[in-house]
């Protein structure tokens, strides 16, 4: 497999609403600026990769605007995908792995404020069994969590001190929306949105636009001092149909998690990584996760984080920049993970910085109770 | 790059509504048409790339995710692709690259469209021009077209001609969605005009359709099919469409993305070292900015070609021998189309008729958008 790194990193400040910026002219500042940290000229990316979504912009053909700022002219080998940057990133990274072409440009962007979520997220169901019975992310998430800390025994405090955690971390990330010092009783506290979800186990809603680049074994060292090596990955999707599946289960996390591994050579992922950046929109999401990605054992999620191996001078810290609880643009949600991997691997993610952080995982996720799983294991050299 | 061939191809009867199957319905009818082809089963599908225009259209959000299951990629990588009207040939692009990157063996690539889901026009109305000009898809492309008529004093019957040479190739293919018979120029002359230049007949009609292509790994490519047929090329290209360059008729993206094409699969000259194309043309006049922007005339000069029989069905260069948009519009899958048509005469395998003989070299064409997106794949019958 040719050696293709992450070279450079951007992203917008993360905020409930941009009202300055339409959707597409938030890719102008991301794409300008991750151009320039990588040192080259526009002309020269081989390949470039977006993604969107039209419903949340609602009209179609939306992305067709924001062509202008990722820098369409003249005419550029370019793709875009109905979906969150993490798979258009994917998409180039196949392409360069190919041969053919040795850098690409990634962007994404959603304003989720000029949408209803409630509305576009209950529309991506099943037309005529889910949809229709008004479900969206807060109610399917709720069933998942009642499910999971059925068969787990995890707590409604354990869910609450994952909040404490993410958004304490996120004090330490300049682009981050929800941040401070919270505790357990104040997310207890919070308005019940749907049992056993409080408000303060929810993602925020959030404006946004991220940005990477790309490129393979022999460029990559030229545009960045520190690349972060992509050395495995993997995504697979579960079913789209909430019935079929069993909720307090994550077997798309799991298979993207052992292939990566496998690939990247990892066995004992809590001892042999440095940092995970993960998808965990709602608090249960990072305990499903801990043990989807074998950093603990089945049911042992909220015993982990009870060890303090996740928090930010742990063993294993999962998500240091505050993860999607701090901060959800959900078109980018994932390239926002990957691209934060690969800065704490670069030593440049500031204020939230693992110390020699050499071997980090980046998760990302998109639908209905993390349907779909995307891992990615980057390296230092 | 690892070489791959097309190993499988499916698609439904094209029609203007679908009563019987709702959309996980339809993309798995033509999927199991592909595998059928390929003689593979779901199983058998390392990942899957899923292509369809506007999710509006259907009035479902990533409605990959809620038939990710009828496409049996349950626990495997699924990946979904929009780039307007090109989208179908983007997904089947996708889907090389998964196989050329070495990573994956059999990907099964699916485009799809069930426009009787909603009415398009009006989704057409709130797009990429503007939320409120009610232009639909045909009033975005009538200003060009007029000004290419125009600009080069083109015969007004020459439009016309085009949508009698596809609707009576449509005749020849069992899956087009036009079959209401032989076609004159009287006929879609006295057709209602819809947005001047393009009249009824001279426009794509709204169908529910799908197809399917599987891509598989040079070693293994042969040993599934007895004729693969092998990749060439796979270019995409897309430009800006708000840049004030001046009035023009050949798209710069077009004109970009046949010239890699043709660099990737060694072509001179397409007219020479190709035997027929498939091209995206919704509107008859259309037709000849293509000719033109893909190098098979020059400017100003495309629409010779036609006059001059070069792409009837039996003329020396066949274009669109199935029917192409004109007769049949699913929008994910009629870029998709353009990609499965021209691999099934390299095959020679184009059924009721439709097939151009001794095809060995043919090319595939979308573009979606203002003319800005597109996507050409060329296949041949020999290794690249």
């Amino acid at each position: 497999m040719r050696r293709v790194a992450v070279v450079a990193v951007a992203q917008t400040t993360l905020e409930r609403r941009k009202p300055d910026l339409l959707p597409a002219q938030l890719v102008y500042g991301v794409c300008k600026e991750v151009v320039a940290k990588a040192g080259i000229a526009r002309s020269e990316i081989d390949f470039t990769a977006a993604g969107s979504a039209d419903y949340l912009e609602g009209r179609p053909f939306s992305f067709g605007q924001a062509l202008r700022y990722e820098g369409a002219w003249p005419p550029i080998n370019e793709t875009h995908l109905e979906m969150d940057g993490a798979w258009a990133a994917y998409y180039a990274w196949l392409r360069i792995l190919t041969g053919k072409y040795d850098t690409a440009l990634i962007t994404a962007w959603n304003k989720s404020s000029e949408a209803s979520l409630h509305h576009v997220l209950n529309i991506a169901l099943d037309p005529f069994y889910e949809s229709a019975i008004g479900v969206d992310p807060i109610s399917i998430c709720a069933m998942q969590a009642r499910a999971y800390m059925q068969r787990s025994g995890v707590t409604s405090e354990h869910l609450a001190k994952v909040a404490v955690k993410n958004r304490g971390n996120a004090k330490r990330n300049a682009n981050a929306q929800i941040k401070g010092d919270y505790t357990v009783e104040q997310v207890l506290a919070s308005p019940m949105l749907a049992d056993p979800l409080h408000l303060m186990d929810c993602p925020p809603i959030t404006d946004g636009a991220a940005a990477i680049i790309l490129a393979a074994e022999g460029k990559a060292e030229q545009l960045c001092k520190n690349p972060a090596w992509i050395t495995g990955c993997y995504h697979a999707t579960d079913l789209g149909i909430m019935g079929a599946r069993d909720l307090a289960e994550l077997p798309a996390a799991r298979t993207a998690a052992e292939k990566a591994y496998a690939m990247a050579g990892v066995s004992d992922p809590l001892r042999e990584l440095d940092v995970a950046e993960i998808s965990e929109p709602f608090t249960h999401h990072e305990l499903m996760l801990y043990e989807a990605f074998r950093f603990c054992q089945p049911n042992e999620g909220g015993k982990l984080l009870d060890s303090g191996a996740t928090q930010a001078g742990g063993e294993l810290a999962v998500n240091p920049s505050g993860g999607c609880l701090a901060a959800d643009p959900i078109m980018c949600r994932g390239l926002i993970r990957l691209g934060e991997a690969a800065l704490q691997i670069m030593g440049e993610a500031g204020g939230h910085q693992v110390p020699d952080a050499k071997k980090a995982l980046a998760h990302c996720a998109t639908g209905h109770g993390l349907q779909s799983n995307m891992v990615w294991i980057l390296e230092g050299q | 790059m690892r070489r791959a061939a097309v190993v499988g191809m499916g698609q439904t009867k094209h029609v203007s509504h679908r009563h019987d199957v709702n959309m996980a319905g339809l993309v798995r009818e033509a999927a199991q048409r592909a595998l059928a082809d390929a003689q593979l089963t779901f199983d058998d599908i390392d990942a899957v790339v899923i292509g369809t225009a506007p999710d509006l259209f259907e009035g479902v959000a990533f409605p990959e995710r809620w038939f990710a299951g009828a496409l049996g990629a349950y626990g495997k990588p699924i990946l979904r692709i929009h780039t307007m009207g090109s989208v179908g040939g983007s997904t089947a692009i996708s889907a090389f690259y998964h196989v050329a990157s070495g990573l994956f063996d059999r990907v099964l690539a699916v485009g799809f469209e069930k426009q009787s889901e909603a009415q398009t026009t009006w989704v057409f109305s709130a797009g990429s021009g503007g939320r409120s000009f009610s232009t639909g898809a045909g009033g975005a492309f009538a200003p060009v077209c007029k000004f290419y008529m125009d600009r080069w004093k083109v015969p007004p019957e020459m439009g016309p001609r085009v949508a009698v040479k596809d609707r009576n190739n449509a005749l020849r293919n069992p899956y087009a969605h036009w079959n209401k018979g032989t076609v004159t120029i009287e006929d879609v002359m006295a057709s209602p005009m819809l947005w001047d230049p393009f009249r009824r007949l001279e426009s794509c009609p709204t169908s529910d359709g799908a197809a399917a292509m599987i891509f598989a790994g040079e070693e293994i490519a042969e040993k599934i099919h007895r004729k693969p047929v092998w990749v060439k090329a796979a270019s995409a290209m897309t430009e800006a469409i708000t840049m004030s360059t001046g009035m023009r008729t050949v798209p710069p993206a077009e004109v970009a993305c046949a010239k890699q094409a043709y660099a990737d699969a060694g072509i001179g000259d397409p007219r020479k070292d190709l035997q027929m194309a498939e091209i995206y043309t919704p509107f008859s006049w259309l037709e000849f900015i293509h000719y033109e922007a893909l190098g098979l005339a020059d400017e100003g000069q495309g629409w010779r070609l036609l006059d001059e029989g070069v792409t009837e069905f039996d003329g020396a260069f066949p274009i669109d021998p199935s029917g192409g948009v004109i007769a049949t519009n699913p929008i994910g899958a009629a870029g998709m189309l353009r990609m499965l048509e021209p691999a099934l005469q390299v095959r020679g395998d184009a059924e009721g008729g439709h097939q151009v003989p001794d095809v060995r070299q043919a090319m595939g064409h979308a573009f979606g958008g203002s003319i800005n997106y597109h996507a050409i794949m060329i296949f041949s019958d020999e290794k690249p």
